[in-house]
């Protein structure tokens, strides 16, 4: 009987001990199981620039006044530091350059700019259009030291165009893609380059004709995809000149749109919830004949860019034809990072936005002030640049900005700062077994 | 023809309690019994009957043969002297004397009358009746089975090889023709020697079997010595019959036969270990060097037979026949076989009973075998097709399970852990244990899958079996089983691919029937009225077959060991007599544990640490998530079924409910209280396990593809399931026996219950196992996981390792690898918080060197690779889906793309130059070694000398050489094993050996080897039995 006791004391004796152990029990912290985040020094930065604008149909035979070709262009290339032919196109050991290009005749008569780029793996390029008298040509430039492979999927009003086109691109070259042998009759589209490798600098040139009258050319940079994105500039002032907003959300999304000028927020009734469908592209008109900048705030992330075409006079040609010229400028996030730009040409000025009273203070590389002014909240002004072309110069404050060149003769241009290569590289990572199969997916 | 001489001698050291019975028996034998002469040797003194008459002589010896000699030597020989030869623990029976006597006179050329030796206590026995020896002489025949009862069936024997001289009649002539006894055979086989030297110098020996001598064989059985049992003589017995081989084997076999002494004594030690008594199975071992000190003992029996002219030819009948010695053997073997049956014989009603329980018992066995089977099949049908078309199965833990068999050995063997950069591991059991599973045909990559598809049938058998030790209700029998096999966090363990806890939840009802066989705690069978046979007796067997299952259990889950230890510590102290047999459990597992123990040692400064390294994981493991409690207490993880079901989450927890609510029942009642006390102070261990594993680091990051793991609680869980199980049964058992009422009420109550738990059980796995629940993270992979030719680089000369990234969701996942794919299976390498071997002696690697290398070149095309170089990694494979990772190393000069394919893009580093080991000229210029896992040589080395780098950490097991001539270990920035090498060295090798491993290690395959021939259930002989 005592043993019996004995041994009910000792079972519960032990389960108790075994229940307090339990209620202290607490699983250990294991926080190298956690991935883990280094900086990674910065390589030295490339750029590629796309180079020369080409009539897109090449010389189709035509010559004297009906000729396509121009024959008065001059092409600036800007980079700190000697650019290297590549392809057509140049590649520098910089972290920004810009290239600016003014032709004078021809069906791809215009000024246009384009800083150039440092390469990345997935780039939404907005703007450009394949209807009859347009042409998108693609640019790709591999500024590095291995091959790429790029992907390229064009969206169109009606959504993602079934075709895509994979365009290989050997280091330090180019190639180019008319992008209505992709996707043909397309009044709008985003084209987006997926780079596997070291990435790849794209751009866009969208070269338009009015019947024989040209109706304007310039290169699309990059846009930003994010849910806050500013357009820092379109209008330009020109009374007679027409906006274009586009945009592409590629989840869908739901976007509300102010338009800012110099005085301020400017009353525009289209751009408040805005439904954007999956993967198909919107263009929206903007009011214009003053210097605009655009806001943009979406629910999910979407792209944007907005064109500014201003008409001139033509020389040549039958009564009541126009010319134009255009310029696309891509929407980027707002001023949290520090951004630099190359001035592309003598005159050049800057449109500055800025969502909060401020004043912009532009400085070259060697911080020698090059411009500043006093922006009001939620306004959008002109700067003069006090800097000879291809200073390279960057901003102080946190406002979007981008370089407008216009002529007297109705030219316009614009070159977007570069973000990309001012941000410190870092990596997060975490051991695993391999093979590691993904199983948390599976029903 | 003279009147015979009878001269009685009895020889004594006064070491028996016999004697008086001697001296009654003396005085009965005859009417007139001869003068006795009694010797008394070493100054011993004796109570003498006042009534015999007697001359007493003293005398100092060594030995008997020697006493008797000298003291029949003392006197001259009369004609017609016939020695009467009387042993002090023998009884002559009346008329023996007579009966010698007679056929002495009838056979006047037998120089040896031998009787017939009968038991001390039973005179109806027969003990001997004569021997014979087989040609060769290595094995002494008896010509009766002992212990048969003698019929006078074996009246008709008369010339035997040889009788004891215990009471037998020697011609004084033929005692001094042939020299006497032999005090070289130091007791045991000088009669056999007298006997033959007998027949080979003309005599006859004789054997008279109807005169009867009582032999209570003292001498044979230790009694004089004190050891009181027969295995104490064994080796000098042994000795003795190899003795008398050698010196009766013709010069030209002398070698044969000096061959066979150690082949016997190998071949005859398993068996004895077999037979459970390790004292003989030594005793065989030491017989060839005690025959080795014989020599000279052996030489002078040669010279003896020769000068007693011992050298004429035996009849041929007189030796044993091969039959004769197989006949012997088996009558020895098959009698105690025999006997064992006829101790268990039941009578015809008993037996039908019997068989009408075991009908019960089989039916009972196939619903289980059916139902468990059904839930394996459930439960494993998500891979068991993949597998079959040669699909391996992984898991984050698991890594690859297609390893090669020299992987697993390689682990084992060498305790050096190849894994990720390598390190040495605290001991290589668990790769050891899954040996086994390597040697299935189809490799490991079947073996895992066999185990864990079969899993729930396995521990549905063992624990049917288990549970038939703690009751014979054949419902409740099969509701036992079906509520361990489907425990719920067993099941969770095989969906997870948890190897180590599955096994130990096999292993721990195989150690429960163990234990329960080896001390005879269980129940006997029940037949009408209630009565309970008698179980079976405790087996000596079944302990070692329990230190086995205990030694799986606690390998394949260390946390285990020390609850395993204190638990039998107690069965032992409470098992009587049978104590040493219980404790004898744990000395296989305590040995093969032992490194974890001493590791954890080293760190008892760090108790956590300390507690962390007795609690590690050993082989694949992932960190735990989940509810401790839940999993501890053995309920069933909703998250684990469809989303939908998961408010039936009561289901999960009915049967360990039911369990629970048995037990405490047990713990109440008066019959079953303590075997429920018992079944809950094991599960209240199981329950402290859990919360010991969960709160443990079963496994520190390496740095090198395997992060920190927390550990399982549910292996707790497993002992909480026993415990339970064995309370809830033992009062079920308890309960049964009786009747009336009680009976009615246990059963009905018992019935209910377990009808309750397997439905409780089977739903809960039904839930696990819809198609629309959950996988666990067990999955199906194909086993070639590197791009085609990269395995190639890991196995050739240079023994290249391979650096895998992958993008997991932004975060780059890298692993070293050096075999295609992870050997988690075999485990990791065990390294603790600060990344110094567990097993100390070794350095620290710097684990964050290759993290910030790996961060660096997966975004960065300028990133510095050296680090990899350094630690030997050749090739870098990036995963599909990793472009960005592989846009980084594109523009990487450091790396030169190999290839493409759908297992990933290839990166050569240093254009394939990466070697295990080299030497660093001074000059900079590296020297390739060619490599194993723990090796190296070359005999290009540079001039000038130079340093021996091997790219692996820095640890004590690590040695080179060159030309022979140790080198000196030298410090390494990275932390590697480097040495520096002379000038004009023109060889250099290096390998890894652990000598405490190695120690450890045939440690171990002996101990292990002992147990597993042990568990054999091999019946003993009378010759080993004490």
């Amino acid at each position: 009987m005592t043993r019996s006791i004995i041994a009910r004391l000792v079972a519960g004796a032990s389960v108790a001990a075994g229940a307090a152990a339990l209620a202290y029990a607490s699983t250990p912290d294991i926080s190298a199981a956690q991935p883990r985040s280094f900086d990674v020094p910065t390589p030295a930065p490339v750029v590629g620039c796309p180079g020369q604008q080409a009539v897109p149909v090449g010389d189709v035979g035509a010559g004297g006044e009906l000729g396509s070709a121009p024959t008065d262009r001059s092409f600036q290339l800007w980079t700190p530091t000697e650019g290297v032919a590549a392809g057509d196109g140049f590649v520098a050991q910089a972290a920004v350059g810009v290239q600016m290009e003014r032709i004078g005749d021809g069906d791809i008569e215009g000024w246009s700019a384009l800083t150039c780029g440092q390469p990345q793996f997935d780039q939404w390029l907005v703007g450009g259009a394949t209807t009859l008298g347009s042409s998108a040509r693609l640019v790709l430039t591999n500024p590095s030291a291995a091959p790429t492979e790029a992907t390229i999927t064009v969206y169109g009003a009606l959504g993602q165009v079934e075709d895509s086109a994979v365009v290989p691109v050997a280091p330090g070259q180019q190639a180019d893609r008319l992008l209505e042998g992709v996707a043909l009759e397309q009044p709008s589209i985003v084209v987006r380059v997926q780079a596997s490798g070291p990435g790849v600098v794209a751009a866009v040139q969208d070269s338009r004709l009015d019947g024989f009258q040209p109706a304007g050319t310039s290169w699309v940079g990059a846009s930003d995809l994010a849910q806050q994105l500013v357009v820092p500039a379109m209008g330009l002032g020109a009374a007679d000149a027409t906006s274009t907003l586009r945009m592409l959300a590629p989840e869908g999304a739901t976007v509300d749109l102010t338009l800012v000028s110099q005085q301020g927020i400017e009353a525009w009734s289209t751009g408040e919830a805005l439904t954007l469908e999956p993967g198909e592209v919107t263009d929206i008109a903007v009011p214009a004949g003053v210097l605009g900048a655009l806001e943009i705030e979406a629910d999910a992330p979407v792209v944007a860019a907005a064109m500014t075409s201003v008409p001139r006079a033509v020389a040549e040609g039958l009564e009541g034809d126009v010319a134009a010229d255009i310029t696309w400028v891509p929407a980027r996030r707002g001023g949290e990072r520090e951004q630099i730009g190359v001035v592309p040409v003598d005159g050049a000025r800057l449109a500055v936005y800025s969502p909060f009273g401020t004043t912009a203070v532009f400085t070259d590389a060697g911080g020698a002030e090059v411009a500043s002014a006093s922006i009001p909240a939620r306004t959008v002004q002109w700067v003069e640049v006090d800097a000879a072309p291809g200073t390279v110069i960057s901003s102080t404050a946190d406002v979007s900005w981008v370089f407008i060149a216009t002529s007297d003769e109705g030219y316009v241009a614009s070159a977007s700062p570069s973000s990309v290569g001012v941000e410190a590289l870092s990596a997060s990572v975490i051991t695993a077994p391999y093979p590691s199969p993904d199983y948390s997916s599976r029903p | 023809m003279s009147t015979p001489f009878v001269r009685a001698v009895l020889v004594t050291d006064g070491r028996t309690d016999h004697l008086p019975a001697f001296f009654a028996a003396f005085e009965a034998v005859a009417e007139v019994p001869p003068r006795l002469e009694v010797v008394l040797v070493n100054g011993a003194e004796v109570d003498i009957p006042a009534s015999l008459a007697v001359t007493i002589a003293r005398i100092d010896s060594s030995s008997y043969a020697e006493s008797l000699t000298a003291i029949v030597g003392s006197t001259a020989p009369r004609e017609g002297e016939l020695l009467w030869l009387l042993h002090d623990d023998s009884a002559p029976s009346p008329g023996m004397l007579d009966a010698l006597v007679a056929a002495s006179a009838k056979r006047p050329r037998a120089a040896v009358i031998g009787p017939a030796h009968v038991r001390w206590t039973d005179s109806s026995r027969l003990i001997s009746l004569g021997t014979t020896v087989s040609r060769v002489g290595a094995r002494r025949v008896g010509l009766v089975v002992e212990d048969d009862i003698n019929q006078g069936q074996h009246d008709w024997r008369e010339d035997v090889m040889a009788v004891s001289l215990a009471g037998a009649l020697v011609r004084r002539d033929a005692w001094d023709a042939l020299g006497g006894l032999d005090a070289g055979y130091r007791g045991y086989g000088d009669s056999l020697e007298l006997c033959r030297r007998a027949w080979a110098a003309g005599w006859d020996v004789v054997v008279v079997p109807h005169a009867l001598l009582r032999h209570a064989q003292d001498g044979l059985h230790g009694l004089r010595t004190g050891h009181g049992d027969r295995a104490s003589t064994h080796a000098t017995r042994r000795t003795s019959e190899w003795h008398h081989a050698l010196a009766w084997a013709p010069w030209w076999a002398s070698l044969f036969v000096a061959v066979l002494i150690p082949l016997s004594a190998l071949a005859r030690f398993p068996i004895r270990i077999a037979q459970n008594v390790p004292r003989v199975a030594f005793a065989e071992l030491a017989v060839p060097f005690l025959v080795l000190t014989r020599a000279a003992s052996i030489a002078s029996t040669v010279r003896g037979r020769y000068r007693a002219k011992a050298t004429g030819r035996i009849d041929s009948r007189l030796f044993a026949s091969a039959r004769q010695v197989v006949d012997a053997v088996r009558q020895r073997e098959l009698g105690s076989l025999e006997r064992s049956r006829a101790a268990r014989a039941q009578s015809e009603m008993v037996r039908a009973e019997a068989e009408r329980a075991a009908g019960r018992q089989r039916l009972g066995l196939w619903v289980t075998v059916v139902v468990a089977a059904a839930a394996a099949v459930a439960l494993s049908a998500r891979w068991v097709g993949e597998v079959g078309s040669g699909a391996m199965l992984s898991a984050p833990g698991l890594g690859a399970s297609d390893v090669s068999l020299g992987t697993v050995w390689a682990r084992t063997w060498t305790g050096w852990s190849d894994t990720g950069l390598g390190g040495p591991g605290i001991d290589g059991a668990f790769a050891g244990l899954m040996l086994p599973l390597a040697l299935v045909p189809g490799g490991m990559r079947v073996g895992i899958a066999v185990l864990l598809s079969a899993a729930p049938l396995a521990a549905a058998l063992w624990g049917w079996w288990a549970a038939g030790h703690a009751t014979r209700g054949p419902w409740i029998r099969v509701a036992a089983a079906v509520v361990w096999a489907l425990w719920p966090p067993f099941l969770a363990a095989i969906a997870d691919g948890r190897v180590g806890p599955v096994l130990a939840h096999l292993a721990l009802a195989a150690a429960a029937i163990a234990a329960a066989r080896a001390t005879g705690w269980r129940r006997g069978e029940l037949i009408g009225g209630g009565e309970e046979l008698a179980p079976p007796a405790p087996s000596a067997s079944a302990s070692l077959a329990g230190a086995l299952a205990l030694t799986v259990a606690t390998i394949a889950q260390p946390v285990l060991l020390l609850p395993v230890v204190l638990l039998v510590a107690v069965l032992g102290a409470r098992a009587g007599r049978l104590r040493w047999r219980v404790w004898s459990m744990a000395g296989v597992p305590l040995m093969l544990g032992a490194p974890g123990l001493v590791a954890a040692a080293r760190h008892l400064d760090a108790p956590t640490v300390a507690l962390s390294i007795i609690a590690r994981e050993p082989g694949p493991g992932a960190t735990f998530e989940g509810s401790i409690w839940m999993t501890a207490l053995g309920a069933a993880d909703p998250a684990r079924w469809a989303g939908d079901l998961r408010a039936a989450w009561p289901l999960g927890v009915a049967a360990a409910g039911v369990v629970a609510v048995l037990a405490v029942a047990g713990l109440a009642s008066r019959r079953a209280a303590r075997p429920a006390s018992w079944g809950l102070a094991i599960a209240g261990l199981g329950v402290g396990v859990s919360a010991w594993s969960a709160s443990a680091t079963a496994a520190w990051a390496d740095g090198a593809g395997h992060g920190a793991i927390s550990g399982w609680p549910g292996t707790g869980s497993s002992l909480v399931a026993l415990g339970g199980l064995i309370a809830a049964l033992s009062a079920h058992g308890a309960a049964l026996p009786r009747v009336g009422a009680r009976f009615a009420v246990a059963r009905t109550v018992g019935a209910a219950a377990a009808t309750l738990a397997v439905g409780a059980s089977l739903g809960a796995t039904v839930m696990m196992a819809l198609p629309s629940s959950p996988r666990g993270s067990l999955t199906t992979a194909d086993p070639h996981v590197l791009p085609l030719a990269v395995p190639l680089d890991q196995s050739g000369a240079a023994r290249q390792r391979v650096l895998v990234l992958a993008d997991a969701g932004g975060t780059v996942s890298y692993d070293v690898l050096t075999t295609d794919g992870d050997t988690l299976l075999v485990g990791r390498a065990d390294v603790g918080p600060d990344g110094a071997p567990l097993d100390g002696g070794g350095a620290t690697v710097g684990i964050d060197a290759l993290a910030e290398a790996v961060a660096a070149a997966s975004v960065s095309g300028a990133a510095d690779l050296s680090p990899f170089v350094a630690w030997g990694i050749g090739t870098i494979v990036v995963a599909p889906g990793g472009d960005r990772i592989a846009g980084a190393l594109d523009q990487n000069g450091q790396v030169s793309l190999a290839g493409g394919s759908e297992r990933g893009r290839t990166y050569r580093l240093n254009d394939g130059g990466v070697e295990r080991a080299w030497i660093e000229a001074p000059d900079g210029e590296a020297s390739p070694l060619e490599s194993g896992a723990t090796w190296g040589e070359t005999a290009a080395v540079p001039a000038g000398g130079g340093t021996l780098v091997i790219a692996v950490p820095a640890s004590a097991g690590w040695t080179a050489q060159a030309d022979g001539v140790e080198l000196e270990p030298i410090d390494d920035v990275w932390g590697r094993a480097s040495f520096a090498v002379p000038a004009g060295a023109q060889h250099v090798n290096y390998s890894y050996r652990d000598p405490l491993q190695r120690w450890w290690w045939w440690a171990s395959a002996f101990a292990l080897a002992w147990a597993l021939v042990g568990s054999v259930p091999l019946r003993r002989s009378k010759e080993v039995t004490a």
